[in-house]
């Protein structure tokens, strides 16, 4: 697995959980069960990444309550521009498919088929999920000026 | 051709992929239409513009180069651990084959041992002498085993198996004595055709201690089998007969060989007393006094169904006293047989009945030639000679 891999899942898991200590422990377990699907799969790596992950953020969803987002971070570097609350509110607002594949597909721009692969579901309905997830975040976000 | 008017839940559904360039032309134009003409859609469509351009700076979050290696290093364990799934199918399956043979042989090896030792250690091992044997002499005496075996297979039956038998004396125009002989195992005295030359007896202190063997013997009893009573031809030789009046001859068995007249004895003697109870710790006294051990498994005393059972060694020279002290409470009948067990130097082996006295029966009349002496008390110094002379005879005491 590349580097860049390794990259979106945990900030998949980070995004997903706001947990830098959890979203290592979950990259290293969804790695570990990659690598070990991917001899006897014939399903690519992303679209597996993409399935094992959204497994384990449901299975880990339901267990735990969504802790605040983090005031300093050790692991991961966001940009400063960015607020994490938006996602965070985001987060608990739309369901965990809506928000998993806002994430694969916007953040890290895997293809909508690649999604829809390891979703197990059709282009069309990962773009549904998509659009909601992002007509609720573009809802949270200020505007920055009248509409043209 | 002109194209029909956007509601806005059209537009709004087709919001998205208008935004990343979904669309077709035509359905593009119409959305760009709507939009246009649609305050409520332009906002929906500028919070999509809005939300992806805030997921494209999100998407430029990093992670630590060391909690990359950290993982990248998990996952190479992870692969190392796992390589075993990297090998060819048949040779995996070659090895988890073989892997399972062993653990199925090794199951096998030791479970056949175990099961061995189990046997063994189930089996009624009794040493009850050890004898030492020269070095040239090995080969000469292969054939001792078997007559051993045979001989613990008779004390076998009497001291783990029922009641000793009390029989009835055999009946012979040459028999002599004007009392029976009865008491355990006496029925098949004398019978044992042995040769001893083979076999010396060990230069062994007096305590019953061997001297320690150069080919042990052990003594594997087997199940108990019952006794099949022989009769015992006279001595061929008639010089070597000693005219004792309680000795009984019997013409039915084969002559001892030299080797047997050369072995060793076994006393045999049974006595009926009154109060066996208070008789039995006495006698175990008394044996003990005269320097008496155990021999075989059973205790000094060894309470059966009709009597006391002992079966010991003891120097030869508390004989006398012993004998002495038994006749204070009844009669005794002794034998000296001979027997292919070669006791050390000194030592003697004595089997003794001691049985509660019942009233005769009177149906049960014992045939006595009228002209039979009545038997001497014989003591083993002087018996050696005669049973080593005259293997197959059986003293009779009558006091």
């Amino acid at each position: 697995m590349s580097d860049t891999q390794i990259k979106s899942v945990a900030l998949f898991f980070f995004f997903a959980f706001f947990d830098e200590q959890r979203a290592i422990e979950l990259t290293s377990k969804t790695l570990k069960l990659v690598r070990k699907q991917a001899r006897d799969s014939e399903i690519d790596t992303n679209a597996l990444i993409v399935r094992i992950a959204q497994k384990i953020f449901a299975k880990e969803a339901s267990r735990r309550e969504l802790p605040p987002p983090p005031q300093d971070l050790n692991v991961f570097q966001i940009p400063e521009a960015i607020s994490l609350g938006h996602l965070h509110a985001l987060r608990k607002r739309i369901t965990i498919e809506e928000f998993g594949c806002l994430l694969w597909t916007k953040v890290f721009a895997l293809p909508e088929a690649t999604v829809a692969l390891g979703f197990d579901t059709t282009i069309g309905t990962v773009r549904h999920r998509t659009s909601n997830a992002l007509k609720s975040l573009g809802q949270q976000l200020p505007h920055e000026g009248p509409p043209a | 051709m002109s194209s029909r008017e956007l509601s806005c839940f059209l537009c709004r559904e087709m919001l998205y992929e208008f935004a990343i360039h979904a669309l077709d032309e035509r359905r593009a134009s119409s959305v760009k239409k709507h939009v246009s003409t649609c305050r409520d859609c332009l906002q929906i469509l500028q919070d999509h513009e809005r939300a992806t351009k805030h997921l494209e700076e999100l998407a430029s979050s990093k992670i630590s180069l060391k909690a990359v290696q950290d993982l990248k290093e998990k996952h190479r364990l992870i692969s190392h651990n796992v390589g075993w799934r990297r090998l060819p199918e048949s040779l995996r399956w070659g090895l988890e084959a073989l892997v399972a043979a062993l653990v199925v042989a090794a199951s096998f090896h030791f479970g056949s041992q175990w099961w061995a030792n189990r046997k063994v250690q189930k089996a009624d091992d009794v040493v009850l002498a050890e004898v030492e044997t020269l070095p040239g002499e090995a080969g000469q005496s292969q054939n001792f085993p078997e007559d051993t075996l045979a001989e613990a297979d008779i004390e076998a039956d009497e001291e783990s198996g029922g009641a000793p038998e009390v029989t009835e004396p055999t009946q012979h125009s040459d028999e002599v004595g004007n009392e029976s002989v009865a008491g355990p195992g006496l029925h098949h005295a004398g019978t044992d055709v042995v040769e001893t030359e083979n076999v010396q007896v060990a230069e062994a202190p007096p305590q019953p201690e061997y001297v320690v063997p150069q080919t042990p013997l052990v003594l594997a009893l087997n199940p108990p089998t019952s006794p099949q009573p022989v009769a015992v031809k006279p001595s061929p030789s008639p010089a070597q007969q000693v005219p004792t009046p309680a000795t009984m001859v019997m013409n039915s068995a084969p002559p001892p060989s030299p080797a047997a007249q050369e072995g060793g004895f076994v006393y045999r003697m049974a006595m009926s007393v009154k109060g066996i109870d208070a008789v039995t710790p006495k006698v175990i006294e008394k044996i003990m006094e005269l320097g008496g051990q155990k021999a075989g498994q059973v205790q000094l005393g060894w309470k059966k169904p009709g009597g006391s059972y002992f079966h010991f060694t003891m120097p030869e020279a508390g004989f006398t006293p012993l004998m002495t002290h038994l006749r204070s409470f009844a009669q005794v009948r002794h034998s000296k047989d001979p027997h292919k067990r070669v006791m050390p130097a000194g030592t003697i082996r004595i089997i003794l009945w001691v049985e509660e006295l019942e009233p005769p029966k009177p149906s049960v009349q014992p045939i006595t030639e009228p002209d039979v002496q009545q038997g001497e008390v014989m003591p083993p110094e002087t018996e050696v000679p005669n049973a080593t002379e005259e293997a197959p005879q059986t003293t009779e005491e009558n006091e």
